[in-house]
């Protein structure tokens, strides 16, 4: 029994370590938040909730419908978890389907958040809303559309997104994107107290990251 | 060089397909490796993206046993994506099943007719069920994330365009192999 356990297990390391799922830690531990490589800058990504050692980076393009099917089935749960203080999701935003209108997305999205916080979670779900509809030739004009009925400056935002004035906050969630080896969107990265604890990629259930961290 | 693709162009074609198909999966040795492989196809589509998931929780988790299954069922068709989707690669992993089984027979009788459309639709089949299920994994896999990129801009469908065109292409293939058969028997 304790050998096939022990077989069991190297094979799972041998497997995930194959695949570069980065669970492996140094020292044989799991990575912690701080040097997991989807963490790199988190102190600049949005996040929501805080207090709590149950975390989530998620890898999210506004232009991806799977991205846009998680933030209608299990994100409203998570984000009631992250309210409630048990849990501090955090989104690093990447152009990944639609290049040439996330880019701009991504932009205003970080411009909304570094002048109100609670408008960008509203202002991400707009995006994924209104994917079908959106294009390079109006995601500006949406963008400020839906900001015309909030307490941010639509046009100072649009304008940001204009000038891509965000380019660098994009770049680096980008960047934390190849580094973690994310290579679909949405992933998802999920941290306990001890550590990393798994990813998942797709459009998975509420059950999976409740069961993933305890919830 | 003339080259002409053969199509089941005729009722009769499609008839003979199905004979074949049905005469080869309804022996049990055949029905087995039929839903061994269909299994097999199934898990190849859902699994890229979340191999992490289930070696760290499925298998090697301490959340109980019910729970462990759930996260399990979450990445297959039916628990886990819309239900487009997952009829679409519950159609493909079946087709791949027959499909399998039908060279399988084909060959222990000499003909390889098919083998080619099989990997093929199968191939197709692999990438639109992980570029359906997970954005994009399985194309970053053969691609890069920038080709990727590109290529998801351009299937207006999120990538069940692959998902289909790969049942076309198993379904030829389907009649290729049992093509190959009828042309092997004939005098």
């Amino acid at each position: 029994m304790t050998r096939r356990r022990k077989f069991l297990s190297l094979s799972a390391l041998a497997l995930t370590g194959c695949l570069g799922s980065g669970s492996g830690g140094e020292g044989g531990g799991a990575t912690s938040f701080e040097n997991h490589p989807a963490t790199a800058g988190i102190e600049d990504v949005p996040r929501l909730g805080e207090g709590s050692d149950k975390r989530i980076v998620a890898f999210e393009d506004p232009s991806c419908p799977t991205c846009a099917r998680h933030s209608r089935t299990a994100f409203p749960e998570l984000e009631e978890d992250a309210r409630n203080g048990e849990l501090v999701y955090y989104v690093r935003n990447i152009p990944v389907v639609h290049q040439e209108w996330s880019t701009l997305a991504c932009n205003a999205l970080f411009a909304t958040y570094d002048r109100d916080e609670e408008t960008y979670w509203n202002l991400l779900g707009s995006y994924y809303e209104g994917q079908r509809e959106t294009n390079a030739d109006n995601v500006l004009s949406r963008t400020g559309d839906y900001l015309e009925d909030t307490s941010v400056d639509a046009e100072a935002v649009v304008d940001d997104a204009r000038q891509e004035r965000f380019d660098g906050e994009v770049n680096a969630n980008t960047s934390a994107m190849q580094d973690a080896g994310v290579t679909g969107t949405p992933t998802f990265y999920l941290f306990d107290e001890n550590g990393f604890v798994t990813e998942t990629s797709g459009a998975r259930g509420y059950d999976v990251f409740a069961t993933s961290l305890g919830l | 060089m003339n080259v002409s693709l053969n199509l089941p162009t005729r009722r009769s074609d499609w008839e003979y397909t199905a004979s074949v198909a049905g005469g080869v999966v309804r022996k049990p040795f055949y029905a087995f490796l039929t839903l061994i492989v269909s299994f097999v196809a199934l898990t190849a589509f859902v699994l890229p993206g979340n191999v992490s998931l289930v070696v760290d929780i499925v298998v090697l988790g301490n959340a109980p046993l019910g729970a462990r299954l759930g996260v399990l069922a979450d990445i297959y068709p039916f628990f886990g994506e819309t239900l487009g989707v997952s009829t679409l690669m519950f159609a493909a992993s079946i087709l791949v099943g027959v499909n399998f089984s039908v060279l399988v027979d084909g060959y222990t009788k000499g003909n390889l007719g098919g083998a080619g459309g099989s990997a093929a639709g199968t191939t197709l089949a692999v990438l639109g069920g992980g570029c359906a299920a997970c954005g994009s994994a399985l194309l970053a896999a053969f691609f890069s994330t920038t080709a990727v990129a590109g290529t998801l801009a351009v299937l207006p469908f999120d990538g069940t365009e692959l998902l289909s065109a790969s049942l076309v292409v198993l379904v030829l293939s389907t009649y290729w192999t049992a093509d190959a058969t009828r042309e092997g028997c004939e005098i």
